[in-house]
C-alpha cells in the first residue's frame, strides 16, 4: 500500500503544481466558468476519490 | 444587529460547546474516540483565517488562497510514511510535541527549550489573528468599528477559561482530552455547515457571480493563474509551506498524534479531511467575487458577515458569526493548550524542579495558558492592525516550518546530529525574525522603518541578496528554510553523533513513590500495575515515559536521577561478552585442533610402525616357516628316494619329521595368538585357581622336559583371582618353553601372592646376554632359534591382564610377571 500511496502523492503533486498559466491563460471558459478553478477543484476531487478508493479498507 | 442578541447567541453557543465537551468526557466518550471525531478534530487546521480570511484573500489576491489547503492534502496522502511512524514513536515515548521528539532524537538539552520558546513567539501572531477575527466580527455585527481591542480582551480570557477547564483538569501522562476533541470536532462541523450555508444562500439569491464580471474587467485578474516565475514560485512555496505547517503546528500535533486513540483512524482521515477542506473552500470564490461586486468599500475579511447582512438575512449573518467564532475558538483553545504543554515541559518544569516547586505543575500550566492568551492579545494590540488576517497567519506558518529540517531529517536520516539540528534551527529562526517578524513590527510602527530597509541594499529584509518581485512571505520562507536545511545537513555531515544516553535502573517502590509525588496516586497505581513483572531497567524506562508525558522528557530524566542508578550499556556489555565467548571458543577450538593434529601424527607413526612390524612379521614368519618346511621336504624326499633305508634310519628320519611338524605347529599357534591379540579379542575373565593352572602348565611341558632331561621344580601357593584363564596359561607355557629351551638341568616355577600375584620362571641356562636384555621382549628377537614371538606375546598378554613382566638379574634367566588379585577394568586389547 505504501507504493500506491506514494504514487498517489506524486500524482497529486503534479496536479497541484502543474503550471496552469500555460494551459488556462483566459479568466473565463466556455460555460462562463473560470477554467483555473475548475481544474483545481476537479483535480482535488479526483485525488480525494482516489484516496478514498485506496485507503477505505484496512 | 442587537448587541444583546449577539451576546446571548455567543454565550449560548459557548454553553453548547461546554456541554459537548462534558459529554465527550462522559457519556459520549466512544463517539469522541471514533475515527470521524478524529478526522473532524484535524479540521482545527481551518481557523478564522479559513472562515473569513480566505474570502478576504481571494477577493484581493485571487486563487493563491487555495495552496494553504492543497499542502495538507498532500501530507495526508503520505501518512503511511509520516504520521504512522510519528504515532508509533509518540505512543512508545509519550511524545506531546515536536520539541519532545527533537529532545528524544538528538538528546541536546537546548533543542527542546529553543523549539518551545520559538514556537510560542512564532505562534503569537496566529493566536492574535483569531482574537482579531472574533473581535472584528463582533464589532462589525454591532455596527461599530472601534475600539477593536476592547472586545478582544474578554474574548481571550473566555477562551483561556475554556482551555483551562477542558485541557488542564488533571495531570494525565497520556495528555488525552476526549471532551476537548469532541468539542473541536463539533466546531469543525459548525464552521463547515455555516460557510456552506452562507455560500449556498448567497448563490441561491444572487446567482452565479461570473457573468457579472464582464462589467468589472478589473476583477477578472482574480480568476487568472499566478503570473510568471515569481507567481509560480509563490504558489509552489505556499503548497510546501502549508504542508509543513500542517505537520508541525503544535495544535495539529496535539489533535493528530497526542489525541489519537487508534492509528487506523488515519485511513479515514487521509481522504475525509481533504474532502472537508475541499468542501469548506467551495463557497470562498463566489463570496469573494460578490463581496467585490456588491461591497467595493467593505473590509474583504468581513465579506462572510457583510453579504448576508447586505441580503437582509440577519440570522444567516449570526450563523456566519458563530461559524467564525467556532473556527477561532477551536484553534485558540487547542493551540494555547498545546503551547502551555510545550512551555511547562521544556521551559517551566526544569526551572520548577530547580526551585523544588514541581508539585504545583498543574497550576503553572493553567497560568501558561493564560499568559499565552494575554501575550497573543498584546501582540494583537502592538502589531495586529498592520496586516490582514492571512498575512499574520503566514508569518506563523513560516515560523513553524523551521522545525521541519530537524524533524524530518531526524525521522528518516540517521546521520542527522544534534549540532546540525541546533545550527539549522538557530539559522532558520534568525532569518525568519529578520525577514518576517521584525518587518511586521516595523509595519505596525512599533519598530523604526530601518527594519524594513536593512543596513545594505543586499541585506534588505524582504529582498535578501537583491531578490526582487517575490512576495515577502515567500521570500522569508524560502530564505529561512534554505539556510535552515543547509545548516542542518552541512553541520550534520561535519559533526559526530553524541553518545547514547546512559540507561538507568531502579527499584519499583522508589519509582512508584516518585510518580505519586509528581503525578498523583492514580499514576502510581497504574505504574505499579504495569511494572509488577518488569526488571529494574524497564521499570525505570516506564516511569520515565509516564513522567515525560506530563513534565517533559528533560525534567523526567532529571527526576529519575534521584531514584535510579546507571547501568552499563546493555548492547556494549553483550558485545563484550559475545566477543569474549567467541575468543574462548576460538582458543578451545584451536587447542582441540592441535590435539587432534598431534593424535593424528601419533596415529600415523603407530600405523607406520605397525606397517613396518607387519612387514617384519611377514618376513620373519616366512623365514621361520621356511626352515621346518625345508627340513620336512628334505626328509620326505630322502624317505621317498631311498626305499631301501634301514628301519633304524627310517625311524630317525620320521622322528625328525615329527619334530619339525611340531615346530611348525607351535609357530602357527604363536602367530595365531599374535593375530588374536592384535585383533583385540576381549578378555574372558572368570574366577581362576592359579595354583591349579600352574600345575596344568607344568604337566603340559613335562614330556618336553623329560625328553631333554631337565628337572622341573615348583613352589606354588594357593591363589584365586579373577582373570582370563587361557591367557595366563599361554604366558606360563611361553615362559616354560623358553626356559626349557635354554636350561641345562633345571627349571623352576614359583607362584607367590601378596598384594598381587607373582609368577617366576627361572632356569640354569647361560642367561640373556647383556646386549640383548633390552630387546628380549621385542618381537622376532630370537637368540636361540625360536620364533622370537614367545616373550613378546607373553608381555602383551600380561599387560592385557593388568600386570607387568620383567627379566630379573642373576644367574641363568629368571622371568617374572605379576597379575592383580582382582582384575576388573583392564584394557581388553592389551596393546600399548
Amino acid at each position: 500500500m505504501k507504493e500506491r500511496a506514494l504514487a498517489l502523492f506524486l500524482l497529486a503533486l503534479f496536479l497541484f503544481l502543474f503550471p496552469v498559466s500555460l494551459v488556462f491563460p483566459a479568466p473565463l471558459g466556455p460555460q462562463g466558468l473560470p477554467p483555473l478553478y475548475l481544474y483545481l477543484y476537479v483535480s482535488w476531487g479526483l485525488v480525494v476519490l482516489l484516496a478514498y478508493l485506496l485507503f477505505r479498507r484496512p | 444587529m442587537n448587541p444583546l442578541v449577539l451576546l446571548l447567541s455567543l454565550f449560548l453557543y459557548l454553553g453548547l460547546l461546554f456541554l459537548v465537551a462534558l459529554l465527550g468526557e462522559g457519556r459520549w466518550r466512544s463517539l469522541a474516540q471514533s475515527p470521524w471525531a478524529y478526522t473532524l478534530s484535524l479540521a482545527v487546521y481551518a481557523t478564522a483565517w479559513t472562515f473569513m480570511g480566505s474570502v478576504g484573500w481571494a477577493a484581493t489576491e485571487g486563487a493563491s488562497f487555495l495552496p494553504i489547503y492543497l499542502g495538507p492534502t498532500l501530507v495526508l496522502l503520505l501518512w503511511p510514511f509520516l504520521q504512522e511512524r510519528l504515532l508509533s514513536l509518540a505512543r512508545a515515548h509519550r511524545l506531546t510535541s515536536w520539541a519532545d521528539f527533537l529532545y528524544l532524537r538528538f538528546g541536546h538539552g537546548l533543542l527542546g527549550p529553543l523549539a518551545a520558546g520559538f514556537l510560542v513567539v512564532g505562534l503569537l501572531p496566529y493566536l492574535a489573528l483569531q482574537l482579531k477575527a472574533i473581535a472584528q466580527a463582533f464589532l462589525f455585527l454591532r455596527g461599530e468599528e472601534e475600539p477593536l481591542t476592547d472586545i478582544a480582551l474578554p474574548t481571550a480570557l473566555l477562551l483561556a477559561l475554556f482551555a483551562i477547564l477542558f485541557g488542564t483538569r488533571r495531570l494525565d501522562p497520556s495528555e488525552r482530552h476526549q471532551g476537548l476533541v469532541l468539542a473541536v470536532a463539533f466546531e469543525s462541523l459548525v464552521k463547515l455547515l455555516a460557510l456552506l450555508l452562507v455560500g449556498g444562500v448567497v448563490l441561491w439569491q444572487l446567482g452565479s457571480p461570473f457573468p457579472k464580471l464582464q462589467n468589472r474587467p478589473e476583477l477578472l485578474s482574480l480568476l487568472l493563474p499566478p503570473e510568471g516565475l515569481a507567481g509560480y514560485l509563490e504558489w509552489a512555496s505556499l503548497v510546501l509551506l502549508s504542508g509543513l505547517a500542517f505537520l508541525f503546528l503544535p495544535r495539529q500535533f496535539h489533535v493528530s498524534v497526542v489525541e489519537n486513540t487508534d492509528p487506523q483512524h488515519l485511513r479515514l482521515a487521509a481522504w475525509a479531511f481533504p474532502l472537508y477542506l475541499l468542501l469548506i473552500n467551495l463557497p470562498v470564490l463566489p463570496l469573494a467575487l460578490f463581496g467585490r461586486l456588491l461591497l467595493p468599500e467593505g473590509n474583504p475579511d468581513l465579506y462572510v458577515l457583510a453579504l448576508p447582512l447586505e441580503l437582509g438575512n440577519g440570522p444567516l449573518a449570526l450563523l456566519a458569526f458563530l461559524g467564525g467564532v467556532s473556527a477561532a475558538t477551536a484553534m485558540v483553545v487547542v493551540e494555547s493548550l498545546a503551547l502551555s504543554i510545550l512551555i511547562s515541559n521544556h521551559l517551566l518544569s526544569p526551572l520548577l524542579l530547580r526551585f523544588r516547586a514541581l508539585g504545583s505543575l498543574l497550576l503553572w500550566r493553567r497560568i501558561s495558558i493564560l499568559t499565552v492568551m494575554l501575550l497573543a492579545y498584546l501582540y494583537f494590540r502592538l502589531a495586529g492592525e498592520a496586516y490582514a488576517l492571512v498575512a499574520m497567519g503566514l508569518i506563523s506558518f513560516v515560523a513553524v516550518a523551521q522545525l521541519a529540517p530537524a524533524g524530518l531529517l531526524g525521522l528518516f536520516w540517521k546521520g542527522a546530529t544534534p549540532q546540525g539540528a541546533l545550527a539549522g534551527l538557530l539559522g532558520g529562526i534568525a532569518v525568519w525574525a529578520y525577514t518576517l517578524f521584525l518587518p511586521a513590527l516595523a509595519r505596525s510602527g512599533w519598530l523604526p522603518p530601518f527594519f524594513l530597509e536593512g543596513p545594505h541594499p543586499l541585506l534588505r529584509p524582504e529582498g535578501l541578496l537583491g531578490v526582487r518581485g517575490l512576495d515577502p512571505v515567500t521570500h522569508g520562507f524560502l530564505a529561512s528554510l534554505t539556510l535552515n536545511l543547509a545548516l542542518t545537513l552541512g553541520v550534520s555531515l561535519f559533526t559526530r553523533r553524541m553518545a547514547l544516553q546512559e540507561e538507568r535502573t531502579g527499584e519499583v517502590e522508589e519509582l512508584a513513590a516518585l510518580l505519586r509525588r509528581v503525578l498523583g496516586p492514580e499514576a502510581e497505581e497504574s505504574f505499579r500495575h504495569q511494572a509488577r513483572a518488569l526488571p529494574g531497567r524497564e521499570a525505570a524506562g516506564l516511569a520515565e515515559t509516564l513522567l515525560a508525558g506530563s513534565v517533559g522528557p528533560a525534567t523526567a530524566k532529571l527526576l529519575l536521577l534521584s531514584v535510579t542508578r546507571a547501568v552499563p550499556p546493555e548492547a556494549l556489555r553483550e558485545e563484550v561478552e559475545e566477543a569474549a565467548r567467541e575468543s574462548r571458543e576460538l582458543r578451545a577450538y584451536a587447542q582441540a585442533l592441535e590435539e587432534a593434529r598431534r593424535e593424528l601424527a601419533e596415529a600415523y607413526e603407530r600405523l607406520k610402525a605397525l606397517d613396518q612390524a607387519k612387514d617384519e612379521l611377514l618376513a620373519a614368519v616366512s623365514h621361520e616357516l621356511k626352515t621346518p618346511l625345508t627340513a620336512v621336504r628334505a626328509l620326505a624326499e630322502i624317505l621317498e628316494a631311498n626305499p631301501d633305508l634301514s628301519e633304524e634310519e627310517r625311524g630317525r628320519f620320521v622322528s625328525l619329521l615329527a619334530k619339525e611338524t611340531v615346530r611348525l605347529s607351535r609357530l602357527v599357534e604363536e602367530i595365531l595368538a599374535y593375530t588374536r591379540l592384535q585383533a583385540g579379542v576381549p578378555l574372558a575373565r572368570s574366577p581362576t585357581d592359579l595354583r591349579a593352572l600352574a600345575v596344568e602348565a607344568l604337566a603340559l611341558v613335562e614330556p618336553l622336559a623329560r625328553e631333554r632331561g631337565i628337572t622341573m621344580e615348583s613352589h606354588l601357593a594357593e591363589v584365586q583371582t579373577l582373570t582370563d584363564r587361557d591367557r595366563v596359561l599361554q604366558v606360563l607355557l611361553n615362559l616354560l618353553h623358553n626356559a626349557l629351551r635354554h636350561a641345562r638341568s633345571r627349571v623352576r616355577l614359583e607362584l607367590l601372592a601378596n598384594k598381587e600375584v607373582l609368577f617366576r620362571v627361572s632356569d640354569d641356562g647361560p642367561g640373556v646376554p647383556p646386549q640383548a636384555r633390552t630387546l628380549v621382549f621385542e618381537p622376532f628377537q630370537s637368540f636361540s632359534g625360536g620364533t622370537g614371538l614367545g616373550l613378546f606375546l607373553a608381555r602383551r598378554l600380561v599387560e592385557s591382564l593388568g600386570g607387568r613382566i620383567w627379566l630379573e638379574e642373576g644367574e641363568g634367566a629368571t622371568f617374572a610377571f605379576t597379575l592383580p588379585l582382582e582384575v576388573e577394568h583392564e584394557d581388553s586389547g592389551g596393546g600399548r
